[in-house]
Order: structure tokens, then sequence, then C-alpha cells
């Protein structure tokens, strides 16, 4: 009897030690999950396209601050620090299931956008009155949130390419207006360099559509993907087509030669421009081609991908930030000189498109590096202009 | 009798993938889920079906002549018809679905990427836009005076209640 009362007391002081241990872990805030403070942020935040659209001009500095920008950015400013909250916790999970191959749900997106005007608003503000930390600490931020994008899904690649290369804009708008400082420059070079560690990649994309594909290649879930992914039109008829009329075996041929086409594509991305994007539009080429006589190709026609436009989504932005990079050593050098070099350095990072270094010109207000190799398919060579204040 | 015969084929094709043990392409479940691409898919093998005359065609194709011509018309317009085709069915993004798709349709990784393929990152955004449209009316925007009269109505409203 008595063994038994010692053993109830002993189990309920048990209890409550782990719920003393287990409570401020629970109660604990930001939480060590960042999406949970994005997915708040997402409820929260309300702005209509004039306004979104305003505030990613701004940010990008096409045009100048005005009190409706200011007001609206005030009245924002719990959401702006949930989400700069956000940025600095390490994990990021957004709960995405991905046993559903490629009809995995995705966060809301275009929620994502607004908020990374709303926050580089917020960083070219502090900027307009002297306070280039503050502004280049939110820039920071807002590569870290690019870093709690690089998920699986090939379009959570994209928007984070996409945020990086808008934060890349708002930093050379603050460069341009802040006068050179050594001190300032160093921060912001080791922040760069910290934040490269954590390698912005295209690999766990790759890797996730491989599987997903893979997936979705079943009898179960083959229609979904179809009905989400082709578009009305004699292409999908004959997909559909085939399906009906396809065997087990079907489907494991079908899974061989996307993963050969996997193969091939992952190889490419390993190669410098221009070589790996001229080898992912040739594959592309060819699956058209054989699609038309080979069944076997059926399901990996139907999963594409524009696998030669992220690839040249990623070497202009790879482009862009080594321009960034490059210009800070410039800035670093007109600083510590109180003139600009009269010729670019050697050892800077270059233009990706063409593998060489930039072209670099003086002008009066500043200077420009210019790309060599040709964006090609834009047919576009890049110039990145960077002004200096006086 | 062509369009029994494509009936039959089509409905041999569905009994095959039903009847088997092994996990197949399930024909019914497919009618059942996506009705106005099988409708798409039969009212196509209709089509054909309804055009094709036979009789006017025995009588033609008894003349070895006209065989040979008619087997010559339909090599060229196999090869026009299969270069066009190839080269087009891909790159086709000019073609929206017709389909109307929920919200949670429009949030999958793989029709994103489709809406990214049409139209780059805004055409994404776009399709995120639509998919988390709020149903019914929104509030617009409401003036002072509004309010004032909707305060007054509000209160003369509840007055006549507690009278």
């Amino acid at each position: 009897m008595k063994t038994i009362k010692s053993r109830k007391i002993t189990m309920m002081i048990f209890a409550v030690l782990v719920l003393l241990v287990s409570a401020p872990s629970v109660l604990a805030y930001p939480p060590d999950n960042a999406a949970i403070l994005y997915y708040k942020a997402f409820m929260l935040y309300q702005a209509d396209d004039e306004m979104n659209d305003m505030l990613l001009r701004f940010a990008k500095g096409r045009i100048e601050l005005n009190e409706k920008i200011k007001e609206f950015v005030n009245n924002n400013r719990q959401i702006v620090n949930t989400v700069l909250d956000a940025s600095e916790i390490k994990h990021c999970d957004w709960g995405l299931d991905y046993s559903q191959g490629t009809e995995v749900l995705l966060p809301p997106l275009h929620k994502l956008r607004q908020l990374l005007g709303l926050v580089l608003a917020d960083a070219r503000i502090p900027a307009q009155r002297g306070d280039y930390k503050t502004a280049l600490s939110r820039c920071i931020s807002v590569y870290k949130m690019a870093q709690h994008l690089n998920e699986r899904p090939v379009i959570l690649y994209i928007v984070g390419i996409a945020f990086n290369a808008v934060t890349n804009d708002c930093i050379i708008q603050i460069l341009s207006d802040m006068p050179p400082d050594v001190e300032m420059l160093t921060w912001l070079k080791c922040q760069l360099a910290h934040i490269n560690k954590q390698s912005f990649s295209i690999k766990p994309t790759l890797s996730w559509k491989r599987q997903a594909g893979i997936i979705s290649m079943s009898p179960e879930r083959i229609s979904d993907a179809v009905h989400s992914g082709i578009d009305d039109g004699p292409f999908k008829e004959k997909v559909l087509k085939r399906i009906l009329a396809a065997d087990e075996q079907f489907f494991d041929r079908n899974r061989e030669y996307w993963n050969r086409y996997m193969d091939n594509v992952e190889a490419a991305f390993d190669l410098p421009s221009p070589q790996g994007y001229a080898k992912l539009k040739k594959l592309d080429e060819e699956l058209t081609e054989e699609f038309s006589k080979n069944p076997d190709s059926t399901l990996t026609a139907s999963l594409f991908t524009t696998w030669q436009r992220i690839y040249n989504l990623s070497t202009r932005w790879n482009t862009h930030s080594n321009a960034l990079k490059s210009a800070i050593e410039i800035y670093m050098m007109k600083a510590k000189t109180g003139k600009l070099p009269d010729a670019l350095p050697a050892g800077l990072p270059g233009d990706l498109f063409s593998g060489k270094p930039f072209q670099y010109t003086q002008t009066a207000d500043g200077f420009i590096l210019r790309c060599r190799g040709k964006d090609l398919e834009k047919d576009e060579i890049y110039e990145y202009e960077f002004k200096v204040k006086k | 009798m062509n369009k029994q015969r494509n009936e039959k084929r089509l409905d041999e094709l569905i009994s095959r993938a039903i009847n088997t043990e092994k996990p197949q392409f399930d024909a019914e479940k497919w009618k059942r889920k996506y009705p106005d691409e099988y409708q798409t898919l039969i009212s196509r093998a209709s089509k054909k079906a309804s055009t094709h005359r036979p009789n006017i065609w025995r009588i033609t194709l008894r003349n070895p002549i006209t065989k040979l011509a008619a087997a010559a018309v339909i090599i060229l317009a196999i090869r026009f018809f299969s270069a066009h085709q190839d080269s087009s069915e891909q790159t086709d993004t000019s073609t929206v679905s017709k389909v109307t798709k929920s919200p949670v349709e429009m949030m999958t990784a793989l029709s994103l990427e489709r809406a990214f393929r049409h139209g780059g990152i805004e055409a994404v955004e776009k399709q995120c836009r639509e998919a988390f449209k709020p149903l019914g009316l929104q509030p617009g925007s409401i003036s002072i005076e509004q309010m004032l009269t909707e305060f007054n109505g509000n209160s003369k409203s509840s007055e006549r209640t507690r009278l």
C-alpha cells in the first residue's frame, strides 16, 4: 500500500518537473521555426497593388521617398519586426508535405513578395537620414529570408533568387547614397561573406525535382500531375491517350527515362556558362523530339521544367552579386585613398556569363561594371552602375 | 462503324486498367475527377468518326491512280502536320487551361511551375493572389459621412427596439 502511494507521488513529482522544464521552451519568443512567424506576418499584412508596387520601386531606387510610404511603413512596424525576428531564426520548416511529389502545396508566395517590398522600403528609410548601419542590416535580414526559401521546390528557389536580386539593387542604392566609409564597408563585406557561407544553391531543388517526379510517375498520382502541369491542347491529349493505354511497364520505363534525363540536367548545372546553358537547351530540344516517337519520354515531357531559364536566372543573379562584391572593394579603395582606382583590382569575382573579370569604367559620378558575356536568353549584355557620394 | 470501334477500344483500355490486380491507371476515377478533360478526349474521337464517309471513299479508291494520288497526299499531309506539331506541342504557351482550378490545385508546385513557364515570376504571383482571393464582397473604404449615417441608423434601430 505504502509502495503504491510513494510511486504515485514520485510520478507526480516527475510530471511536474517535466512541465517546469518544457514550459519555458514552449512559451519562448521567438519560436525555433521561422516559418511560424512568416505565416503570422502573411495573415496580418495587407497592402494593395499600388502600395506594393510603390514600396518595391522605392526599394530599388526608382522613386523617391514620400509621405505615403513613410506612413505605411510606420503603420506596419509590428509586421516588419515579426519578419526581422523570423529572419534571425536559423531553422525554417514551411511544413511542406513532400510525399505528394510534384503536387506539394506551397506557401502564399505573393505574400512573401509583398513582405519583401515592406522590409526593403524600411531599409531605405533609415539610409535617407544617414543611418546606414540599420539600412544595411535590414538588407542582410532579407538575404537571410532568401536562405529560408532555399527549400526544395523549383518555384521557391526562383522566388529566393528574386529576393536576392532585389536586395542587391537596394544595397547598390544605399551604397550610392552613403559616403565611402571603411568601417561600414568592412562590416558589410563580413556580413556578405557570412551569408555566402550558407550557400544558396540549386542542388536541393534538383534532387527534389527528381524525387518528386518519381513519386508523381505512378498510376495513382499521374492524373493529378497532368491535370495541374499541362495546358489543354494537343500535347495534353496525346499524353492522356498514352496514359490511358498504359501498363505497369510503361511507368517503369518512364521512370528510367526520367532518371537519365535528370542525370543530364544535374551535370549541365555543374558546367559554367555558356556551356551549361547550351547543354540544357539541347536537352530541351531532344526531349521535344523524343516525345513524338518514344512513349518512354511521355512523363518526362509532362513534368517538364524550363531548366535553361532557371540556369540563366541563377547565372544572372550570381553575376549581379559578384558585381556588388567587386564594387564594395572599389568603394573601400575610394574610402582609403580618396579616389577611385584607375583599373579594376585583380582577384575580384567576375562576370559568370563569360567567366572573365568585369569591364571597369569610371563615370562622372561613379563607375560602371560591365559584363563581357551575353545573357543568351535575353540577348543582352548587363552593366551595373554605382554612384559615389562626393 | 468507326465510332463503335473507337468506343470498343476505349472500353477495352478502361476495363484492362480496372481489372488488373497491380496498381493501374484508374480511368473511371479519372473520368469522374476530370470530366472536362474526358469529354474533350471523347468528343475529339467522335468528331473524327462522324466526319468519316466510308461509301464515297470506297468508290473513289477503287481507281488505282486515285489510290496512288491519295497515298501521296496522305504522306505529304502527315509529314507537314507532324513537322508543325512537334515544334509547337511543347512550346504552346499561349493556351491557358480552360478548366477552372480550385485554390488548392493552383498552389501545387507543378501548377506554379506552369505559371512560371507562361509569364515568369509575375504570373506565379498572380496565380497565388488568385488562389488566396477572399470569397464574396469585400468591404471598400468608408467615409466619415457613411460611418455617421451607419451609426445613426444603428442607434435609431436600437432605440426602436428599446421602445
